[in-house]
């Protein structure tokens, strides 16, 4: 790459980090408002939660004077938005902060989450260029079908099936999660649950890297690098996949919520203590701080995982020879 | 305070699956037991307890929810089987009604409105201190201060807290009160005085907290416990926030225990001859709620009518998977008192019918049956019963809302709906809580002057004869017409390894002294 290009890039990237940043924060505080305002309208508040069935009409109230829910929607919103600028997330229904409720949580959720992401990015990257290349072969049509299968299936029922097939029929890995008395979680223990979770989004993502590589591969300048007679591997790795990242890219930002998405089924069938637990317990007890602060902080993560794919769509056609 | 009997200790927060399975029905009340031992297969023939060994127990729980205080609202099954292992309550429930615990004894004045409690002797704090007087009195008028106090100490102010000896307590009730002592079991949980923090207090129970971490805890034996020999060396509890995982995890074997599973973990593990599942009977009613006050069914012919038309056997099978047993309408069936002359209801099609005519009842609408799924078999009930309302021409629409819902715009309030209690050794539990007129959680607007007079009687009778006879009179009334329709009750199901011994075999919270538990190993 000549220098000029480079700074060139450079120029870009900046551009579009500026740019990327601003839209990440408006993207943050109308979702924050959005949650707020739809977990709020839920029937019921956080209120039934915290008494006990059958507390008096006069506890009930206080209670909910002392969390503050007898006060006007705006007013209990405009808190929360200022809190955030300072990241700080409020208070949960139960009084602690929510910071402190979901901080350990949201880092399994990641590890979780990353890992899954890393078998979702290497196989899907993989196995849909090999499928790609030998297009219309048994095994691109084997490997198709049962991609679809496994895509079409939710991830609770691949868990189900890996947990029958390997906990219980061939007794190799734990069936569920259970914390040491530390609360650390044994790597064996999280083998089903980023296998169940990783495994529909992997099928999906193979299929779109097999289409785009398909695009791809019809091009000229592929075409001919092949009658050239150029080795499979250095065609792909310097023809195809950079014209076919920006895709790739944006399947996987794509597949980052999907993760999410099915972390929260996934956590409850396999006791994972991590953030979708936390925020389909939320939800139910209509702690509408607790469900904000999760999904402002899953927001940040999508938002980032986006922007990362958009950075690399804006730099990529660039750095590709033509 | 007529209207705060005996609290229900917890709400279920919501379902704790967000799947099909649904949530395990821990959100039920305080002081539950029941008389009956349930038949436990295979649990005599190990010979004489072995001591030794770690428990691994699953509970279950929510992350939210947490909480470490044992005077707070303890809505996971997680946390309040710790509190009941390391601290102590003057009185739990037992098979007659209610048993010992931190008290020894207990004597009321003569009409029944100053009851005079014992610690018992060589109750001490796990750090070797003794339990005085002065601990509780200042661990009840701590709970005493809780939102829910004044529930939790029925009838109790706080000046009415006091010591009486170094070693026995007054508590004054404001009126006469039979039960008391089987009110206050489980919720009375003693900490030393002027403890500032609960979570790391220590208590005078069986058990020693040894280590906490995110609900996850782990106990280990008080060799000097008061109440007799502990035999396990350690019980590990691990907390689940759903039971389908639970049950993976028992069935896997990473645990040996699963608390409280539901019918259809136990319809499984029951599959599996290396589990065993435990049965204890009249844990949970389930009865449907049709209101008296007004609406629809304030008729007492149209009551009468849908309490002939419900198939019970069906809906013992059909919602609760068989795990169950018939009722007869009355509430608090394992209440030493309970009306068992009463003749059990069944099935009159015919009879119905003619009721609702009679009562010129509007077959052609609709009626809305509101329902939660926080229970398992709840909303299934209420989908069966629907069903065979049908028969009989009246026409059901279930609706079926989540439990916050439920309890906002529900509850106490719709012409019909399901509910579900989890006290059921207590006829009067029923009555002052959900049926005389003045109570807060009158359930069907009930308002009966001949129900409230008989309450009172059985409450300040003095005589045990006067008392039964009121009692009895009480459920003939609501045999013939109140406002529910209990068709049946839910057992409570455990699973257990079979190397589990002697596990609790009570209704209800009787569920959580694991302190007899050994390990056949």
């Amino acid at each position: 790459m000549k220098p000029a290009a480079a700074a060139a890039a450079i120029g870009r990237l900046a551009t579009a980090v500026c740019q990327t940043a601003l839209r990440f924060a408006i993207v943050v505080v109308v979702v924050a408002c959005l949650v707020f305002v739809l977990a709020d309208l839920l029937p019921g508040d956080a209120t039934t939660g915290v008494v006990e069935r059958g507390a008096s009409s006069e506890t009930v109230t206080a209670v909910r004077e002392r969390l503050g829910l007898d006060r006007p929607r705006t007013e209990r919103l405009l808190e929360q938005l200022g809190g955030l600028a300072h990241a700080d997330l409020g208070t949960t229904a139960r009084g602690r902060p929510v910071r402190d409720v979901i901080s350990e949580p949201l880092a399994r959720t990641l590890l979780l989450g990353g890992l899954a992401f890393a078998i979702v990015a290497l196989i899907g990257i993989g196995a849909g260029t090999l499928l790609a290349w030998r297009s219309g072969r048994a095994a691109d049509r084997v490997i198709g079908v049962a991609s679809t299968v496994v895509l079409c299936l939710p991830e609770f029922v691949v868990l189900t099936l890996l947990t029958v097939l390997f906990a219980r029929w061939l007794g190799w890995l734990p069936a569920v999660v259970v914390p040491s008395s530390d609360g650390g979680v044994a790597i064996t223990m999280l083998v089903l649950p980023v296998l169940g979770l990783a495994l529909p989004t992997t099928a999906w993502t193979v299929r779109i890297v097999r289409g785009a590589v398909a695009d791809v591969l019809e091009m000229p300048h592929v075409q001919t690098a092949l009658l050239d007679g150029l080795q499979p591997a250095r065609i792909v790795a310097r023809h195809v996949l950079p014209l076919a990242l920006p895709a790739i890219a944006a399947s996987l930002a794509t597949s980052c919520a999907t993760l999410f998405g099915g972390a929260i089924v996934v956590e409850t069938f396999a006791n994972y203590p991590g953030l979708g637990s936390v925020l389909s317990q939320g939800v139910e007890a209509r702690d509408v701080p607790l469900v904000t602060g999760v999904i402002i902080v899953v927001t940040v993560v999508m938002v980032a995982a986006f922007a990362a794919a958009d950075v690399v769509r804006g730099l990529l056609p660039d750095v590709t020879p033509r | 305070m007529t209207d705060a009997y005996e609290i229900d200790r917890r709400r279920l927060l919501a379902g704790a699956g967000t799947f099909a399975l649904g949530a395990v029905g821990f959100g039920f009340l305080a002081g539950c037991g029941g008389e009956k031992e349930a038949s436990v297969s295979g649990s005599g023939a190990a010979g004489p307890p072995k001591p030794g060994g770690t428990l691994r127990v699953g509970a279950l729980g929510k992350r939210s929810a947490i909480e470490r205080d044992p005077h707070g609202v303890l809505a996971n099954e997680s946390d309040f089987l710790i509190a009941s292992l390391v601290f102590e309550a003057l009185t739990i429930p037992g098979r007659e009604q209610v048993a010992p615990r931190l008290a020894s004894s207990w004597e009321p004045n003569a009409d029944l409105t100053r009851w005079t409690f014992t610690i018992a002797d060589r109750a001490s704090f796990h750090d070797g201190t003794p339990v005085t007087a002065d601990d509780v009195v200042w661990s009840l008028k701590r709970l005493r201060a809780t939102d829910a106090g004044a529930s939790r100490l029925p009838g109790i102010k706080p000046g009415g807290i006091r010591k009486a000896t170094d070693r026995s307590v007054l508590l004054v009730s404001d009126a006469p009160n039979a039960e008391l002592p089987t009110l206050l079991r489980l919720n009375t949980f003693v900490l030393p005085q002027g403890t500032k923090k609960p979570e790391q207090a220590a208590g005078s129970g069986p058990f020693k907290l040894a280590s906490y971490k995110d609900g996850n805890a782990v106990l280990k034996r008080n060799d000097k416990w008061h109440g007799g020999k502990v035999l396990l060396d350690e019980i590990q509890i691990t907390m689940f926030q759903d039971v389908s995982a639970m049950a993976s995890a028992v069935l896997g074997g990473q645990i040996d225990f699963a608390s409280n599973v539901g019918p259809v973990a136990a319809r499984s593990a029951k599959a599996n001859s290396g589990l065993r599942v435990i049965r204890r009977p009249n844990d949970v009613s389930l009865p449907i709620v049709m209101r008296i006050a007004d609406g629809p069914f304030a008729d007492v012919r149209v009551r009468q009518a849908l309490r002939l038309a419900v198939d019970r056997p069906a809906m013992v099978k059909g919602a609760l998977s068989g795990f169950g047993t018939v009722a007869n309408d009355v509430m608090g069936v394992a209440d030493p008192s309970y009306a068992k002359d009463l003749a059990q209801r069944q099935r009159d099609l015919a009879m119905a019918k003619q009721l609702l005519s009679d009562a010129k009842f509007d077959s052609s609408k609709t009626y809305e049956l509101v329902t939660t799924a926080d229970i398992p078999g709840l909303a299934e009930s209420a989908v069966l019963f629907a069903t065979q309302m049908k028969d009989v021409g009246v026409k059901l629409k279930v609706v079926k809302q989540d439990s916050a819902a439920f309890y906002d715009k529900t509850w106490l309030k719709a012409p019909l709906y399901t509910t579900y209690w989890g006290t059921n050794d207590s006829v009067t539990f029923f009555l002052s809580k959900t049926m005389i007129s003045t109570t807060g959680f009158n359930e069907s607007g009930w308002k009966n002057k001949q129900l409230d007079g008989l309450y009172a009687q059985a409450v300040g009778a003095t005589d045990e004869a006067a008392r039964k006879a009121a009692l009895h009179d009480a459920q003939q009334l609501q045999y013939e017409q109140g406002g529910y329709v209990l068709w049946g009750m839910a057992d409570g199901l455990d699973i257990a390894r079979p190397v589990v011994k002697d596990l609790p075999t009570l209704a209800g919270y009787g569920r959580v002294f694991l302190e007899r538990v050994w390990l056949d190993a």
